[in-house]
């Protein structure tokens, strides 16, 4: 994971009733949906979204929240291959989209 | 085989209503992640990229019809309608829900299965060899010492805390099927020359970072001190096995630094001791598990119908009885393996319909049992050769008749980057283009044997260390990169395979293996499979061919 | 910090005496392993840290009162070892107390591997710990305390038929 990159991030966790794949949307909420995610370009205002995803709240409804590398100005999507799965599926089974 | 009595029955239950407890703690909130994950590993339960995966155990892959029509009912309910069946016997699902997690454990506590001890750093499910007790020529069926360690490590109370995990294998047979040279232990039963049952004791191989092909630490140990044998290697793992590093805190690593003598001489101190606490079974208690694997009772006087069906058949059946049909030490019987290889298919996986159809066919025509292999197909082991035919089209009609069982697209590979979290690179799109590259049955036999194990990072669940052909897959730049290696085995000739040299990118990695595969037709003897013409040949004659421009 | 013993009931916490401290024996007080072997105080336990080799005190260990284990985190199992082998090989009889970063879920393995008491921090979950140390009716191999193993209680039944 390259966490020293400067490319804007995004934050992602798995949903801790049932594993979804969610990220960290508007509001505080988590939306399995990555068009909603926050895109962060500051590395200050990531550390402030990284700290209250990992609040005691927030760790009762997702399980490890971790910022990710985004690339894409307009329409951002995962930048690594590995989130680029955990988005859309294993590719070995397109008829188990996502989405 | 086994069949619990109300104090198995009783335990696993007990272990299914302790977790429903759990979960229900960490869902309110009572429990943290931290506290709560090493718990939920005890119970197989993992979080992976899409959900969570939970690890069912099958002890020593053997299942009842019964349980495999379970656990196809549990694919369809809980999970997205199919199972995949992995390197050490189990069958995972991919895509659970924490909250439905124990609902699952009920259900399978209804057909006596569990998934205690699947992950975590504790002793896992004990692997034998998938035709325990219907090859010829066995000392005695692994599956009865596998049962006394499942029960002695189950919740064992001084060693569920480990310094890692702990995988054990048991053979009882001179051919190595299970890959016992590459477990914490492996234990190698056979007849000293009195005729008397013994263990062998191999400790500390392993896969993965480093891995290791395990000495012998333990030579014709008498079978009735095996429990307090495995106390002491246990002990001394627990109380010297290092804890400041994962990646060096297997048991491999500890036997490494000591060398395999002053390792021994520890293991005979605390053996020495452990050998007169009363922790061996009492001979009843052996007698009353070794009843359950008593032969079935097979029909004599059954007619042997191979040579007949060679004659008649049609080239479709004979192309299957060819790769999937083995001898079988009851005269008439025949051991049926079923390829879960389908061509350009996913290693390893199973849907609902057709593990239904499976346990359905094992109940008719296989005294009503499955056994899953280490090489992610599964095994009807009593099959009347008589039921041959009807056993094919039953296989045919659901798709898994491929006859490929041990040829090139026969693959072995780990879930990879699809699936798992700790992946580096995906796995599975590499054996389907491999096994589409080398679909033509007539190529494939010609080739011969030939065992490609494919690994999407260095944890190795793929095994790629123990393939003829490894791959390990890596992460260079974020770009998915292929290392390859040649001349691994399991078997009990067990080597570890050398790296051929630089990586291969997704695009080429097919072509690098096509090239090795015919750098070997090259230069084979007449009759000498893979393995052996790369022993014979070492690297250099590969590393030209396939390095030739750079 | 409360002390608790098998029941879960409240029982009386132990001092645990620095090497350095003058003792005043109005209290169960144990010290380290080293304190202990570097000088001979009467009516003192011991505190074991996880990597304790107990040949050097193999000679005391029987006749003590109090020994205390630490755990130093839950995932570190040495002290089930040592409690196992404090209790099966150097005949200790007294009240062995689990210190330290166990965790509820352990307590049923601490009982069997000879475990009589636990000290936990302020916020522990004691409800947890009690149930878990009752909850499961047997196990397959138990190595100290009186309930009959699996095997054990599969020989009586065999026995009576």
């Amino acid at each position: 994971m390259a966490k020293t990159s400067s490319a804007p991030k995004a934050i992602t966790a798995n949903r801790l009733q049932d594993g979804e794949v969610v990220y960290l949307a508007a509001n505080g909420v988590w939306s399995t949906l990555f068009a909603d995610a926050v895109i962060v370009a500051d590395a200050g205002n990531l550390k402030a979204l990284l700290d209250s995803a990992s609040s005691r709240a927030n760790l009762n409804e997702v399980v490890d929240p971790v910022a990710i590398d985004t690339a894409g100005h307009d329409f951002p999507s995962p930048a690594s291959l590995r989130e680029k799965i955990r988005l859309r599926g294993p590719t070995v089974r397109p008829d188990l989209a996502r989405i | 085989m086994y069949s619990y009595d109300t104090f198995d029955q009783t335990l696993v239950e007990q272990r299914a209503a302790e977790f429903r407890a759990q979960v229900a703690r960490r869902l309110s909130g009572d429990l943290t992640e931290e506290h709560f994950r090493p718990l939920r590993l005890l119970n197989g339960l993992y979080l992976q990229l899409h959900a969570y995966m939970l690890r069912v155990a099958i002890p020593y892959g053997t299942l009842s019809s019964r349980q495999l029509h379970m656990l196809a009912d549990i694919a369809t309910k809980y999970d997205r309608g199919y199972g995949h069946f992995t390197t050490r016997q189990n069958i995972q699902y991919n895509w659970i829900k924490l909250e439905e997690s124990p609902d699952i454990l009920d259900d399978l506590a209804a057909v006596e299965m569990h998934a205690i001890q699947t992950s975590g750093n504790v002793i896992r499910n004990v692997t034998a060899d998938h035709f325990a007790g219907v090859i010829p020529n066995e000392a005695d069926d692994p599956r009865i010492t596998c049962e006394i360690i499942r029960q002695w490590s189950t919740l064992h109370p001084e060693f569920s805390f480990l310094p890692r995990k702990f995988k054990i294998a048991v053979t009882g047979a001179a051919e190595d099927r299970a890959a016992i040279r590459f477990h914490d232990i492996g234990i190698r039963i056979r007849r000293d020359t009195a005729g008397v049952l013994v263990n062998d004791i191999y400790v500390g191989g392993g896969m993965g970072r480093t891995p290791f092909v395990g000495p012998l630490v333990r030579e014709s140990l008498p079978e009735s001190e095996l429990l307090s044998y495995l106390e002491a290697v246990l002990r001394v793992y627990n109380r010297y096995g290092r804890r400041d590093n994962i990646y060096k805190a297997r048991i491999k690593i500890l036997v490494d630094a000591l060398g395999v003598d002053e390792f021994s001489r520890q293991i005979e101190l605390e053996f020495a001791q452990t050998r007169v606490e009363g922790l061996d079974l009492p001979q009843e208690e052996v007698q009353r598990i070794r009843a359950f694997f008593a032969e079935p009772p097979y029909e004599t006087s059954l007619p042997s119908e191979l040579a007949k069906h060679h004659e008649v058949s049609t080239p479709a059946f004979h192309d299957w009885l060819r790769a999937s049909v083995l001898p079988h030490k009851a005269p008439g019987y025949a051991i049926v393996t079923i390829s879960l290889k389908p061509i350009g298919g996913i290693p390893g996986d199973a849907s609902t319909q057709q593990m239904h159809a499976i346990a359905s066919l094992a109940e008719r025509l296989s005294l009503d049992e499955i056994r899953v292999t280490h090489e992610q197909n599964l095994v009807l082991p009593h099959v009347r050769q008589i039921d041959l035919h009807e056993v094919w089209k039953a296989l045919v009609a659901e798709g898994l008749a491929t006859p490929n069982v041990g040829l090139v697209s026969d693959i072995i590979s780990c879930p990879g980057l699809d699936y798992c979290s700790l992946a580096n690179a995906r796995s599975i799109p590499i054996a389907q283009r491999i096994s589409e590259r080398f679909a033509e049955l007539k190529q494939q036999h010609d080739i011969g044997p030939l065992k490609i194990k494919i690994s999407g990072c260095i944890n190795g669940c793929g095994h790629h260390h123990a393939g003829h052909i490894g791959i390990l897959g890596v992460d260079r730049k974020g770009e998915e990169f292929y290392q390859i290696m040649l001349g691994g085995s399991g078997d009990e000739t067990a080597s570890i395979g050398e790296l051929l040299g630089p990586g291969f990118s997704s695009d080429t990695v097919v072509d690098a293996v096509a090239n090795v595969v015919k750098t070997y037709l090259d230069l084979r003897h007449p009759g000498e499979i893979f393995l052996y013409a790369v022993r014979r040949l070492g690297l250099v004659p590969f590393k030209e061919r396939l390095y030739a421009r750079s | 910090m409360p002390a608790l013993d098998q029941t879960g009931a409240v029982t009386a916490q132990w001092h645990v005496a620095s090497d350095e401290e003058d003792l005043d024996h109005l209290r169960s007080t144990i010290v380290t392993l080293a304190r202990f072997l570097s000088k001979s105080e009467p009516d003192v336990g011991l505190l074991l840290s996880p990597d304790a080799e107990l040949d050097p005190v193999a000679a005391h260990l029987g006749g003590l009162k109090h020994i205390g284990v630490t755990f130093s985190t839950f995932k570190d199992g040495r002290p089930f070892s040592l409690g196992r082998l404090l209790r099966s090989r150097y005949g200790f009889r007294g009240d062995l107390r689990a210190y330290g970063a166990f965790i509820p879920d352990q307590g049923a393995f601490l009982v069997r591997c000879g475990f009589t008491s636990f000290e936990v921090a302020d916020g522990f979950d004691v409800v947890a710990l009690r149930k878990n140390i009752n909850h499961f009716s047997n196990a397959y191999q138990q190595p100290h305390g009186t309930a009959a193993s699996i095997v054990g209680l599969r020989q009586a039944r065999g026995a009576r038929l």
